[in-house]
């Protein structure tokens, strides 16, 4: 019996008995949701009338895709690769690499971790706490929370001062001979941070002056100095919090 | 780049602002001096030629209004 398009009721199983399937299998009453067969050996799967997913002629399911690159590819925002449910683990994993988001579990509650090479606790490359913190192992042997470099700045003190480079430095303030304020683009979340100052020259003190008085979220007070206040011509300086 | 803000300093000497090339990328001269001058204190944007690029008696700079 040929399958024929059914417009309403209950589609009887017993009808895929048939040798063939031609055209389209509508299984609502608009003729927008159903089975289509695009090409030879192909099924594509139609919800209001867009296709959603597609099994190829060999075999390989695309969500989201007409033309699946693999065994199975999905295309669109929100993937979930699979939700292990014992662990109640989002994992994704593409080659050696596995990303995992842990909902609960102990000291892993809420976070994320990008795991390489193969599926050891050993190969954690990159971590999110569940507190927030920021952890990497960049090859030292163990993951680590980082300290990131707040502010950076690069300038010539010398002539004309002028700001080779930065990072989170809006201006340096010249306030006189070998005496500058390095002024935060974003302020620092408080005034704990700190402060690290080189420059050429055997000898040469790069220091906060006085950071109690002359510091704060939003800038820093730095001197050079030798038995005296010296300008230079590179003159670097760092921010950690 | 071309462009510098100052304003006098308590001790009567004079302070320079340089900004920074890549804020200047995302915000204006003007920006700048309303955030890194200090709040209540009178300044100018002048040009980067009209400050001394002779820096011997840097410490004895003043700013004139």
């Amino acid at each position: 019996m040929p399958i024929q398009k059914i417009t309403s009721g209950v589609v009887d199983a017993s009808v895929f008995s048939s040798p063939t399937i031609s055209g389209n299998l509508s299984l609502d009453s608009t003729g927008t949701t159903g089975v289509r067969v695009p090409s030879a050996n192909t099924l594509a799967f139609h919800t209001a009338g867009t296709e959603d997913m597609r099994i190829t002629s060999n075999g390989w399911i695309g969500v989201g895709t007409t033309t699946p690159a693999n065994t199975f590819t999905v295309k669109g925002t929100g993937i979930v690769a699979e939700r292990d449910i014992d662990t109640d683990r989002l994992i994704a994993t593409y080659n050696d690499i596995n990303i995992f988001a842990n909902a609960t579990g102990g000291t892993n509650h809420n976070t994320f971790t990008i795991r390489q090479s193969n599926n050891t606790t050993s190969n954690n490359r990159l971590r999110i706490t569940g507190t927030g913190l920021l952890q990497f192992d960049s090859g030292y042997g163990d993951i680590a929370t980082a300290y990131g470099c707040r502010a950076w700045v690069n300038f010539n003190g010398t002539g004309t001062p002028a700001i080779r480079s930065s990072g989170n430095v809006s201006s340096i303030t010249d306030n006189g001979t070998g005496d500058y304020n390095i002024n935060f683009a974003n302020a620092m979340p408080n005034v704990d941070y700190t402060f690290i100052g080189n420059t050429e020259g055997i000898g040469m003190c790069v220091a906060a002056e006085d950071p109690q008085l002359y510091s704060s979220t939003t800038t820093i007070r730095m001197t050079i100095y030798r038995g005296g206040y010296f300008d230079r011509s590179y003159v670097y300086a760092a921010i950690f919090r | 780049m071309n462009k510098r803000i100052i304003y006098p300093k308590d001790d009567g000497g004079v302070a320079v602002i340089v900004p920074a090339p890549e804020y200047l990328e995302t915000h204006t001269i003007e920006e700048l001096a309303a955030k890194d001058v200090p709040a209540g204190k009178e300044y100018k944007i002048v040009n980067v030629e009209d400050i001394p690029s002779d820096r011997t008696f840097r410490n004895a700079w003043e700013y004139t209004a």
